[in-house]
């Protein structure tokens, strides 16, 4: 098995797969190794202030970047670029409150978020750089402040096995409290399903941003929250704590789906007007693809940006 | 409104089908946990009440598809309204068409029946090419030319070209028999029937009331309509009857017919020419001068019989509009000769007073100016009796003979069987015990009439009894009639022995007061067994004497050798031909006069062998044609003349009548087409229904794609 996993992206590993291997660290190991061979070195290059080298400058490159030096010795531009900081601190957040305990198929959006959250965190860990974790419902159940040992991913199970899977209350008060706590600037990485009032949770990233944080959302959603492909009459059980509420989804998949449009849109337009970075995850796909999609994107835009 | 398949209406509970479904539909889901129950909330409050309404509309939509359908197969039909104009006019016609042989009358260039025929056309451009229709030739028994079947132009009037009249009378109590089943039949929303007919007064005038009542009961079911025919007027003169009057059948003798000629019409008529054919050869004839209306003459016909064999007899009447009844037909066995054997039971050398003699006498008086006795008779000793072969004679005569020999009953057994003819006459030496005991019982079972003891004096302290003139129909009887009444009541009995008829006998005469028999006759195989109850002297009474008795005595000899097959058959009965030298089973075929053959095997009819033909159709002279018949047999049929009174009633009268059975008289000059068409108005609506119901499925679809659709909605639930 190992020598398989050590093959870089010969198979996806689909969160089924990874609910078998049970360790978490283990299943951490086997999604990041897969993606450490070859490109991703430094997937977080853009935080830094290690000078890598130099670059011609393009237009659209960021002006404070340029290098006014060399521009002094040879009148030409060039852009300086950095190496990857190889001290930083990565909050990672999970929600686990009722709604994500949701799943069509065996994993739960909470299992998915666990496999997702080790494997950065082993990612991150493994560049030497310190990962925090908290996880919150209805109230932050816990914080563990960043360090940089593997036994954080041991915390993980345990911390997620404290949540009560109380129905979430405000995700913007955890994010708030969470901004005051946290004082260094780091990564905040935040794992959710959002179903909550979308402007209060934006304003809480708005908080985190403000703080100088760099933040990443995951927004994890069944396959089935995404197409509600359901036929026949059903009956719906909210899972915090809604009416059941009985229908025929036919009838009203139309309006299901443009309300579902209408919050990923605003989830989304928010998200980039505060300058997060925003991924939306379809939990049925490979935990690695997902993974990688994400980093070779963060890579593409911390060179745009960095 | 009503319902031609009121049964389908039950298929309205089909109704409960959608309204179930929707039901269950209701209370049968599934369940999931949800966690976006947020997208939800709205789809619940924005669309809940809409989805129910329409829900409740798509399934009354499909009640009402269903509920027409059903509506639609249980063929609703209106007679006015606003629905009316909608409906299809469909109406099913029986038309009851007389076939009877008055409608062959002919007074012009063309027959009632070509009139009728014309009218049938008429009816027939009125209906819808596919609307059932029915065409009846009334006759006895009515012929159904089309039963309910799709009116097809061509194919109608195919039909309606190889009708033609029958030769058989055909009262109007058939009409309704013929047309009650067909109307059952037929699933239309209107049902009109036409009769139509020359209107014959004899019909309607004496029509049964029950009769009346059944015609009365079919206008409860269907518009009833009598077409009457043109007529031109109602003249016809007919042969009605032609016997046998005299003579036996015997070669080089002459056999003299009785004809009956009625003028049934209004106007006397004069010159009529009778004429007597004998295989086609005109032999004799005879002109009545003058035939009042309503009278019958009866004229003689002699026909000479000049050679043996079977001859075919025909009285014919010239010059009239009905030509089928102006013929009757009879057949002629001619035998080569005729001899009967008179056997004396007690002898005497006395002129007349031997048992017999009178009998000889009898038989020996030539008849008719012919110059040989038609008969040739031969008297014996009735001991000579065990050595007389009795083949050679046509017809055995017993008088007061004491019994028959024991070695002697199956012989004279057999001898009747096989065609020949037996005459008893009683006595004082008869010994009726024996007699019964040998002949009236067992396996040689002749006699007609068990016989009663002697008595031994004259009527005690009565007077003698007198014949009874009150004659029976029997043939025996025929000549008799020509008698006065004084002369047969002149006959008196003073003995004679009482008779108990077995099943089969006809008694032809009778001893008044008490009505006791007197001759008795039945059938034995091929042969007959006459049974005098009395003497054939003057012993026990004084009928010897009388012109009566030799009449009676050469009529017996012309009745017991007379042929079965020469008694003739009304139009419309079997022909039923004894064929006891068949076995059952064997072929025998029928040819009738137009050449039709009809082949069929013979049966087993009250222990005879039988050939039999149904239903006459024809008149004229019909072959029988089998193995042990050469040449042929033949059997004359002759039409009823019942129907020959061709007078038809006054229009006033017709009408009155046909109201009271609830008819409508229908007697345009022209076509009949517009009557029929204005009267029509049943409409039905099935096809209506069914565009309503294809129109409700439609919508039905249409709303519910539009439900689930998710393209079509999507701009309009955005806003």
């Amino acid at each position: 098995m190992t020598h398989q996993v050590l093959q870089p992206n010969l198979r996806y590993l689909d969160p089924e797969t990874l609910q078998k291997i049970g360790s978490l660290e283990l299943i951490a190991r086997e999604v990041v190794e897969g993606l450490r061979v070859g490109a991703h070195r430094s997937p977080l290059r853009g935080f830094s202030t290690d000078f890598a080298h130099h670059r011609q400058y393009v237009p659209g490159d960021p002006l404070r970047h340029l290098d006014w030096r060399v521009y002094a010795r040879t009148e030409r531009y060039y852009t300086k670029l950095y190496e990857a900081e190889t001290c930083y601190e990565a909050h990672l957040l999970l929600d686990a409150s009722a709604s994500m305990t949701y799943g069509s198929g065996a994993v739960s959006k909470l299992e998915y978020a666990k496999y997702l959250a080790a494997s950065l965190a082993y990612l991150i860990l493994k560049q030497r750089d310190s990962v925090g974790l908290g996880v919150f419902d209805s109230t932050l159940r816990s914080y563990d402040p960043p360090r940089s040992a593997m036994g954080i991913l041991g915390l993980l199970d345990a911390r997620l096995a404290e949540a009560t899977g109380q129905p979430r209350t405000d995700i913007a008060a955890q994010l708030h409290e969470l901004a005051h706590r946290v004082n260094r600037r780091g990564v905040v990485v935040l794992f959710s399903d959002l179903l909550e009032d979308e402007e209060g949770f934006l304003r809480g990233l708005d908080h985190l941003r403000f703080r100088g944080h760099n933040v990443i959302v995951f927004h994890l959603l069944d396959p089935y929250e995404l197409t509600f492909p359901f036929s026949g009459t059903w009956r719906f059980e909210g899972l915090e704590g809604e009416d059941e509420f009985t229908t025929q989804p036919d009838r009203i998949r139309d309006i299901y789906m443009e309300d579902l449009q209408a919050f990923l849109n605003t989830v989304r337009t928010g998200c980039e007007r505060s300058h997060v970075d925003y991924d939306l995850v379809d939990t049925s796909r490979p935990v690695d693809v997902v993974l990688s999609e994400f980093l070779a994107r963060r890579s593409a835009t911390s060179q745009r940006t960095g | 409104m009503s319902f031609l398949n009121p049964l389908m209406l039950w298929g309205l509970l089909g109704v409960s089908v959608p309204i179930l479904a929707h039901l269950l539909n209701l209370y049968r889901f599934r369940q999931t946990r949800w966690a976006a129950m947020r997208f939800l909330a709205r789809a619940a409050q924005v669309r809940s009440r809409q989805i129910r309404l329409k829900d409740i509309l798509l399934m009354l939509l499909r009640c009402l598809a269903v509920a027409l359908v059903v509506l639609a197969l249980s063929r609703p039909v209106v007679r006015s309204g606003a629905a009316a104009p909608l409906g299809e006019s469909r109406a099913g016609v029986v038309i009851a068409l007389d076939g009877s042989y008055s409608m062959m009358h002919k007074a012009g260039v063309r027959s009632r029946f070509d009139r009728a025929v014309e009218r049938v056309r008429q009816i027939a451009e009125t209906i819808e090419e596919g609307d059932p229709v029915s065409l009846v030739l009334l006759g006895a028994p009515n012929r159904i030319l089309l039963r309910n079947v799709p009116f097809r132009a061509e194919r109608f009037s195919a039909v309606l070209d190889e009708a033609r009249p029958l030769a058989e009378p055909a009262g109007l109590d058939a009409f309704p028999d013929a047309v009650a089943p067909l109307l059952g039949e037929m699933k239309v929303p209107e049902k009109e029937v036409y009769l139509v007919t020359d209107v014959q007064s004899r019909d309607w005038n004496a029509l049964p009331d029950e009769s009346r009542r059944h015609i009365q009961r079919l206008s409860d079911q269907a518009a009833v309509r009598l077409v009457p025919v043109r007529t031109d007027h109602g003249e016809n003169v007919a042969v009605t009857d032609l016997q046998l009057a005299s003579g036996v059948l015997r070669r080089d003798s002459m056999a003299r017919y009785t004809a009956k000629v009625r003028n049934f019409g209004k106007q006397a008529r004069e010159g009529l020419l009778v004429t007597c054919r004998v295989d086609g050869v005109p032999l004799d004839d005879t002109t009545i001068k003058r035939l009042e209306p309503g009278e019958t003459a009866t004229v003689s016909l002699l026909a000479p019989l000049t050679e043996a064999g079977r001859k075919r007899i025909r009285v014919v009447v010239t010059g009239d509009e009905l030509a089928l009844d102006n013929v009757r037909y009879e057949v002629a066995h001619v035998r080569e000769q005729l001899r009967v054997l008179c056997v004396d039971g007690a002898p005497s050398a006395e002129p007349f007073k031997g048992a017999a003699d009178f009998l000889v006498t009898a038989l020996e008086l030539p008849r008719n100016g012919s110059t040989s006795a038609p008969i040739e008779c031969e008297s014996i000793d009735w001991s000579q009796l065990l050595r007389t072969r009795l083949e050679r004679y046509e017809v055995v005569m017993l008088a007061d003979v004491a019994e028959i020999p024991e070695k002697l009953v199956s012989r004279l057994h057999n001898y009747v069987r096989s065609g020949g003819g037996l005459a008893i006459f009683v006595g004082p030496r008869t010994r009726p015990k024996v007699w019964n005991q040998r002949l009236g019982s067992g396996a040689a079972d002749l006699l007609p009439a068990k016989l009663g003891a002697v008595e031994p004096q004259p009527f005690a302290g009565q007077e003698s009894r007198p014949l009874d003139t009150a004659l029976t129909d029997h043939p025996l009887c025929a000549t008799l009639r020509g008698l006065t009444g004084d002369q047969l009541g002149s006959i008196r009995f003073d003995r004679y022995l009482p008779l108990a008829p077995v099943a089969e006998a006809r008694v032809v005469l009778r001893v008044a007061p008490a009505a006791d028999p007197l001759l008795v006759e039945r059938r034995v195989g091929r042969g007959r067994v006459v049974l005098f109850a009395s003497t054939a002297n003057r012993d026990w009474h004084n009928m010897v004497i009388n012109p009566a008795f030799p009449m009676l005595v050469h009529q017996i000899v012309a009745y017991v050798t007379r042929h079965e097959l020469e008694i003739p058959v009304p139009v419309g009965q079997p022909i039923v031909v004894p064929l006891d030298d068949m076995d059952v089973g064997d072929d025998v075929a029928f040819i009738e006069p137009r050449g039709r053959t009809t082949g069929t095997k013979t049966l087993d009819r009250d222990g005879r062998t039988v050939g039999i033909f149904e239903r006459t159709e024809q008149v004229g002279f019909h072959h029988v044609k089998c193995e042990v018949a050469t040449p042929a047999f033949l059997v004359a049929v002759n039409p009823q003349t019942a129907e020959s009174a061709v007078d038809v009633l006054e229009p006033n009268r017709r009408k009155e009548l046909a109201g009271e059975m609830g008819m409508n008289v229908l007697t345009p000059e022209g076509s009949l087409a517009p009557t029929i068409l204005s009267a029509r108005l049943g409409r039905e609506l099935w096809l209506p229904l069914v565009i309503l119901a294809i129109a409700a499925t439609i919508g039905e679809s249409l709303l519910a794609g539009r439900i689930t659709g998710r393209r079509a909605l999507m701009a309009e639930g955005a806003t």
